[in-house]
């Protein structure tokens, strides 16, 4: 935000009551407000690359336990262990970094947070949909691969595009399309290819917002 | 233009550091006093002495909910109170720029 002329000679943290010399002012406005931002961040750059890191290994172990199998069946007990496992320790770091930053904010934002157990509310939808599938018969390359591969990133792209819609937020939006295009590209790939696709692009979705959000640090 | 012209209520480092953690967040979200004292890094007594200036000045709004052991005092930044660091960064990017 603001680049310093020339680097003062006193110390960036100056007595908290005493004068202050503009350069130093400006030292520590920059500085405050880095370190503030970084205090609440909720998508910090390292839970992103770990995130990207777990669903390439989550979903590329899926697709290495179908990858020849004719007629399709499925993930192996072991690749949907792993890749459920990987998916659950994400989202409780997730919530855990969520709670860190979050703590003693309240206001418009805490409000918002609450609205967002209605994402439990999705989840509950995607596995019922599912069990509905198996139930009207749908065969195991839908119901084992298509659907479980591809189906949550159309749930996610629509729920950012709304979000999108009622904040007119364009990063939201942006995320969104890919969402979907990620999920749309699985399915046509088929239920084998589909678990790879969704693995390699849901990773690079993350890698490009920890980027972004890295990005926004420095700025 | 000379640091005169800045606002001299803000242009104390513990005031400037308040005041620049509170707008880092969104419009209308609030925080607490147990967060922004660790965020600062102030005493109690000395960060309650640099809002009650704040609050007078209508730069911050104060709130306490709860009774006894268990309430809560949270500050907001208020719309002047935005406006008035704003004032201040732009003066103090002009004055640097002139320096």
């Amino acid at each position: 935000m603001m680049s310093q002329e020339r680097e003062s000679s006193k110390s960036t943290t100056p007595d908290v009551d005493g004068e202050l010399d503009p350069h130093e002012a400006a030292a520590l406005l920059q500085q405050t407000r880095l370190r503030a931002q970084r205090q609440f961040d909720v998508w910090p750059p390292y839970l992103l690359f770990i995130g990207a890191a777990i669903f390439l290994f989550a979903f590329g172990a899926a697709w290495w336990s179908v990858r020849g199998q004719s007629p399709y069946v499925g993930p192996s007990g072991w690749a949907l262990a792993d890749m459920y496992g990987g998916i659950v320790a994400w989202i409780v770091a997730v919530v855990s970094v969520v709670q860190r930053a979050t703590r003693g904010v309240s206001g418009r934002s805490a409000k918002r947070r609450a609205y967002r157990a209605g994402y439990l509310a999705i989840i509950i939808a995607y596995s019922v949909f599912q069990g509905a599938l198996y139930h009207a018969g749908a065969s195991h390359a839908i119901v084992y691969g298509i659907y479980p591969a591809c189906a949550p990133w159309l749930f996610a792209g629509a729920t950012f595009l709304t979000y999108a819609a009622i904040r007119e937020e364009g990063r939201a939006f942006v995320l969104g399309i890919v969402l979907l295009a990620v999920g749309i590209g699985g399915a046509f790939a088929g239920p084998i290819a589909a678990w790879l696709v969704s693995g390699i692009s849901l990773c690079a979705v993350l890698l490009g917002f920890a980027a972004v959000q890295a990005a926004r640090r420095r700025a | 233009m000379s640091t005169q012209e800045l606002d001299a209520l803000i242009h104390v480092p513990a005031r400037l550091r308040i005041m620049a953690t509170l707008a880092t967040l969104p419009d209308g979200d609030a925080l607490s006093f147990t967060r922004l004292q660790g965020l600062i890094g102030l005493t109690p007594g000395n960060l309650i002495t640099h809002l009650r200036k704040l609050e007078d000045a209508t730069y911050i709004d104060t709130a306490k909910s709860g009774n006894g052991s268990a309430s809560l005092t949270t500050i907001v930044l208020t719309r002047q109170g935005r406006k008035a660091l704003d004032v201040y960064t732009a003066a103090l990017r002009d004055l640097l720029g002139g320096l």
